[in-house]
């Protein structure tokens, strides 16, 4: 072939990352359909702010700050395409080329996105420098994972849709070090909006606002306007 | 953020922290960020509202089928590329097709040429690769064109790729087809891959018109064309990009796109379907409209002693200011603060273009009468006090 492609090219065919969502069709609530309706009379089909509209950023800081008992700042919340640009920013932003990243689990997750950074995966939380935690693999398992890493490394939390209400930024040293991420509107129907969020520590948020906007501008304006009047929960 | 902090930056940065400071003041006129004022065509609104009331599946990551076919159907039509569905790769905008791009060809160590002045959104894409690129100069006295000597100098063994944008997003210059043919030829002599962002393609202006690096023989197989809906039709907010690659290549990006975002949302592909299947009467519109803004931001431009030379196409001028005596980053600040217009400085778009101005023609026409009459009242108090 003419065109040759990176080595990091090879590595990846094959190892798509699963959907989130289950297949099939999905029919948006009737709050989400009339949002886009809304949002298309007033002429919403324009770029919005490269973190997300503010209401939304609002909404979804407030819902986890009421679930986790965080103190999460819409400032700090980008809205991202889908849970999928949500885990892929913190892996290209948060650690080095040649960095190490251990997921507790569901490593096929995180895998292809450590590949593009350049960085490897390993069994060893202790040797990480960012740790993947799915809230699935539940918080004993998450506490002794976070029990041996290393002083600095980043966490980055993928809330699941069960009501937990652990999140590991309440563990002793650990507030400024976890950035929490997620889909917005699963169950609302809105799986085809690819719609999702990171809310990260204060210092960590510029860099990985500024990555997002680099990868894709901002997120799809209508889905932020349909997650706007649809998602109640995280 | 003051003027302090403003100097300390360039590139993207520096736009969005012109836009932000923008956003401070109630009556700024924005010239500065390339998003189509007009509202998407109604047809287009009208798809999504009916496929919003039924139920929609997860799209591929490529893309949905009849999505592709659309766009390579279109390419086909519109610039004689023989492409396929399979040749085609739907993208969260075009700035997510650069990435990818990017991503699936470059190695660390690798150089990319890159004609200067630049779109420095894309700076990011290259540096995350490891790989480095290296600039191109281009002239005002050739309308911006890149000069394939220029190219050819700069060619080493670490050459994999030239980025063209074609349009060109700072300077409105394009690569006209003798151009292109000279360096479809230095491609394939040196065999590096040519990547032409072609997003602005379907507004050039007379006499010129636009053509594909693709469509030139032999060279199908070596071009990345990248494009999308958003400047076409207004879609921006909708985040549907394109890219037409060899299938190896399209197979390649679609692995990595199905980490970096996944499949772009359905909804807006429903209503980019609907755009790649009109007539483009549509853009023909849009066309007169973009046409005449461009004169009447013109005739303001040399109201104000500015210099430049006609754009060939897209939505920008680039404008000399050194005759104000002011650096164009200055001038762009005193512009907002004083005439709360917006415009951006060149060295967002290289760090030697100190001089010149990017300015857009995004605004209705009467907006563009205020925003001229604003600007040449502060210039011309600027001359006055001496600083030209």
């Amino acid at each position: 072939m003419v065109m040759s492609l990176s080595s990091r090219t090879a590595e990846l065919i094959g190892r798509d990352v699963p959907p989130s969502a289950a297949a099939g069709a999905h029919r948006m609530v009737q709050a989400a359909i009339d949002a886009v309706n809304d949002a298309l009379d007033r002429g919403e089909t324009h770029y919005t702010d490269r973190p997300g509209i503010l209401p939304l950023r609002q909404k979804v800081s407030a819902l986890l700050n009421e679930r986790f008992r965080l103190a999460s700042r819409p400032s700090d919340l980008t809205i991202t395409c889908g849970l999928t640009e949500a885990r892929f920013v913190c892996l290209q932003q948060l650690v080095e080329p040649g960095g190490t990243v251990h997921a507790l689990a569901h490593p096929e997750a995180v895998a292809g996105a450590a590949t593009i950074r350049g960085a490897v995966l390993s069994q060893a939380a202790a040797e990480a420098d960012l740790v993947f935690v799915p809230a699935s693999a539940g918080e004993e398992a998450i506490r002794a994972c976070l029990s041996l890493i290393k002083p600095q490394c980043m966490v980055v939390y993928e809330v699941d849709s069960e009501q937990e209400t652990f999140h590991p930024a309440a563990l002793p040293g650990l507030a400024e070090q976890v950035v929490t991420i997620g889909d917005l509107g699963l169950d609302k129907g809105l799986a085809t909006a690819r719609l999702g969020y990171l809310a990260a520590p204060h210092q960590s948020a510029p860099g990985l606002r500024d990555f997002k906007q680099a990868l894709t501008i901002c997120s799809t304006n209508l889905s932020q306007w349909a997650a706007l009047n649809a998602v109640e929960a995280l | 953020m003051t003027f302090a902090d403003i100097k300390k930056l360039d590139g993207a940065k520096l736009r969005y922290a012109l836009m932000d400071l923008a956003k401070e003041i109630p009556d700024a006129i924005a010239l500065g960020r390339g998003d189509p004022d007009l509202p998407t065509p109604e047809f287009i609104v009208e798809a999504a509202r009916s496929a919003a009331r039924e139920p929609m599946t997860v799209a591929p990551v490529a893309g949905m089928g009849e999505l592709r076919e659309a766009i390579a159907r279109n390419a086909v039509r519109d610039h004689g590329v023989e492409v396929t569905a399979d040749n085609v790769l739907v993208t969260t905008g075009g700035q997510e097709g650069l990435f990818l791009v990017m991503s699936a060809l470059l190695n660390p160590g690798d150089e990319i040429l890159v004609p200067d002045p630049r779109y420095s959104s894309y700076d990011q894409a290259i540096a995350h690769t490891g790989a480095s690129f290296i600039s191109v100069p281009t002239y005002a006295e050739d309308g911006f064109d890149v000069r394939p000597e220029e190219i050819e100098k700069r060619i080493t063994p670490r050459t994999k790729a030239l980025l063209l944008v074609t349009p060109s997003n700072p300077t409105g210059g394009i690569v006209r087809p003798e151009t292109g043919e000279k360096i479809a030829a230095l491609a394939r002599k040196h065999n590096f891959v040519v990547v032409s962002d072609e997003i602005y393609g379907k507004f050039v202006w007379e006499p010129y018109s636009h053509f594909s690096m693709a469509s030139l023989p032999g060279m199908a197989e070596r071009v990345i064309t990248l494009s999308g809906f958003s400047k076409a039709y207004a879609m921006t907010g909708w985040r549907v990009g394109y890219v037409i690659a060899p299938e190896h290549a399209i197979r390649a990006m679609a692995a990595i796109k199905s980490h970096t975002t996944g499949p772009v949302a359905t909804l807006s592909q429903v209503a980019a379907l609907a755009a790649a299947r009109s007539d483009d009467s549509c853009v023909r519109e849009f066309r007169a409209t973009y046409d005449e803004r461009r004169r009447i931001l013109g005739d303001g431009l040399k109201a104000m002693g500015l210099e430049f030379g006609e754009p060939r196409g897209g939505f920008f001028f680039w404008a000399d200011a050194s005759s104000t005596g002011m650096r164009a980053l200055e001038l762009s600040y005193l512009l907002l603060k004083e005439a709360h217009v917006l415009i951006f400085p060149g060295t967002a778009f290289g760090e030697t273009w100190s001089n010149h101005l990017r300015i857009t023609t995004l605004q209705p026409t009467e907006v563009l009468v205020e925003a001229a009459a604003r600007m040449t009242s502060a210039i011309a108090t600027l001359r006055r006090s001496g600083a030209a």
